[in-house]
């Protein structure tokens, strides 16, 4: 059953097509990885997912309820798009307590295990002023992810990180789609996502180019 | 609940944390005593128009006189009313960029986890209007305190010294205090919360920067336009009416700031509805 469902969606921003006439379906528990050249039209596709923006034509339906009209955004919704942005004043433990106050769904010892999972177990006490690129990468993933939230959408996860830090990424993403996630994750690297994904969708110009399972991209 | 939750970060975030304008505002708070101070002996000194008392009043009418009304001639030179524009323009610029950089931060996830673009919009009308009133909080009590401390009075007459002070000022009769306390106390509240949301909805269209220089023009042509459409007129306590000529009506005022104050709430609630957020680095 898809959860994600995009039909000929098209979005324009100064007069361009940032979007040109998409349509996706996406199955739940599944990994899809999004791929393209800068300005494909990948981060302005998790974005329209997201509900961050509107489209001007064409329909997003999560669990079939059309975003716009239906909800703002959708319900079960982790997120990490562009750089990460946090509170410079708190530590790492402090801004994602911060974040899961809104919901209230998970504990301090869940937020802990989530900082402990992306390698910023003993950094969760550190102010995020004092974060390197890779940490700061790390602290977004755990914002995205530390709620178990149904759809994950994951926009370059591994910029920054290191190899260690990239195999936490493929960790994560695993783990959650055994656990029930539906995950789109954008990154401009074919080995990364080969690793990541069930499917593969190529984008450029604001399209879809073309779609591949992983085993034929393999 | 999540409402709420949004509003308390807001006023954590926005308010509380973001101090350092403040601190900027009660220093010229206290600059405007002293040049007050120095205004009010030079005026004493002259013996024109009386030995009368000063009062919080009489500091506020000068914080908040604004400039009488403008008439060009050569002889008349345009003297800007740099206090009076130096103390919105620093409000204006308290309550600038907090949202903006809010939905570029943090606050993209908390938008989205509070799951509501209402709520976003609420939260920030809420703390744009907070923010105001704590810059007038700052303002009044600054007032107060420099007043004690001067042996000031503490009344809102403000006496033959206004006089002193606004000599171009056509006066239809000598201040009251009556009279008084609403261009001294709410008006000028009202006309910065308006201005500030005003700017606020502005934002969401054009850059902040772009927003605040369209505020601080309108301030401008308040300043050279003795006119009801320009709501810079009802925060200058030498245009009310009743006590100068040339003047604009409180009452006018005071409707056409609630009215800018709930069609901005209005419309950047519909316009955030259907905004796109995209990131600081995407142009829109």
């Amino acid at each position: 059953m898809p959860v994600i469902e995009l039909q000929n969606v098209t979005k324009a921003l100064k007069k361009n097509d940032v979007i040109a006439d998409v349509s996706l379906s996406v199955e739940a528990g599944t990994v899809v990885g999004l791929r393209g050249i800068n300005g494909s039209g990948k981060t302005m596709l998790l974005r329209l997912i997201a509900g961050l923006i509107r489209p001007d034509k064409g329909t997003v339906q999560i669990n079939h309820t059309k975003v716009k009209s239906g909800l703002d955004f959708p319900e079960s919704i982790g997120l990490l798009i562009e750089n990460p942005a946090f509170l410079d004043s708190y530590n790492g433990f402090d801004n994602l307590k911060l974040l899961a106050s809104i919901r209230d769904i998970i504990s301090d010892a869940q937020i802990e295990e989530t900082l402990s999972d992306v390698g910023l177990g003993q950094a969760g006490k550190k102010k995020y002023k004092k974060y390197s690129l890779g940490m700061k990468q790390r602290l977004g993933i755990a914002a995205a992810v530390m709620e178990h939230p149904d759809l994950i959408l994951l926009d370059e996860p591994t910029n920054a990180l290191d190899d260690d830090g990239i195999d936490m990424v493929g960790r994560i993403v695993r783990r959650e789609k055994e656990r029930g996630a539906t995950i789109l994750v954008a990154c401009h690297d074919k080995e990364i996502l080969t690793q990541m994904a069930d499917q593969i969708v190529y984008m450029d110009s604001g399209k879809i180019v073309r779609t591949e399972s992983v085993g034929q991209v393999r | 609940m999540k409402f709420f939750k949004l509003l308390r970060f807001d006023l954590k975030n926005g308010l509380l944390r973001r101090w350092q304008g403040y601190l900027i505002l009660f220093a010229t708070i206290i600059f405007a005593y002293i040049d007050f101070s120095i205004r009010i002996m030079e005026i004493r000194a002259g013996g024109i128009y009386g030995q009368g008392e000063v009062s919080i009043g009489t500091f506020l009418f000068y914080l908040f006189g604004g400039m009488e009304k403008y008439v060009p001639s050569p002889a008349n030179p345009f003297i800007f009313p740099a206090l009076w524009i130096l103390v919105f323009i620093q409000i204006l610029f308290i309550t600038l960029y907090y949202p903006f950089d809010n939905l570029n931060g943090i606050g993209k996830n908390l938008l989205i986890a509070s799951g509501r673009r209402k709520s976003w919009w609420l939260s920030k009308c809420i703390w744009n209007i907070s923010s105001v009133c704590a810059c007038f909080i700052i303002i009044w009590l600054t007032a107060l305190v420099c007043t004690l401390v001067t042996g000031g009075e503490l009344s809102f007459a403000v006496g033959p010294l206004a006089e002193g002070l606004f000599p171009k000022a056509l006066w239809i009769k000598r201040p009251m205090d009556t009279q008084l306390f609403f261009y001294l106390i709410p008006a000028p509240l009202l006309v910065a919360a308006a201005l500030s949301l005003v700017q606020m909805v502005v934002s969401l269209v054009i850059r902040p920067i772009f927003s605040f220089l369209c505020s601080a023009v309108l301030l401008g042509i308040s300043i050279y336009y003795v006119s009801p459409a320009f709501i810079g007129n009802y925060a200058m306590a030498v245009r009310a009416d009743s006590i100068a000529f040339d003047s604009v009506d409180g009452k006018t005022g005071l409707g056409l700031c609630l009215l800018i104050i709930g069609v901005s709430i209005l419309f950047g609630y519909l316009l955030f509805g259907r905004y796109d957020i995209l990131g600081k680095d995407t142009e829109k």
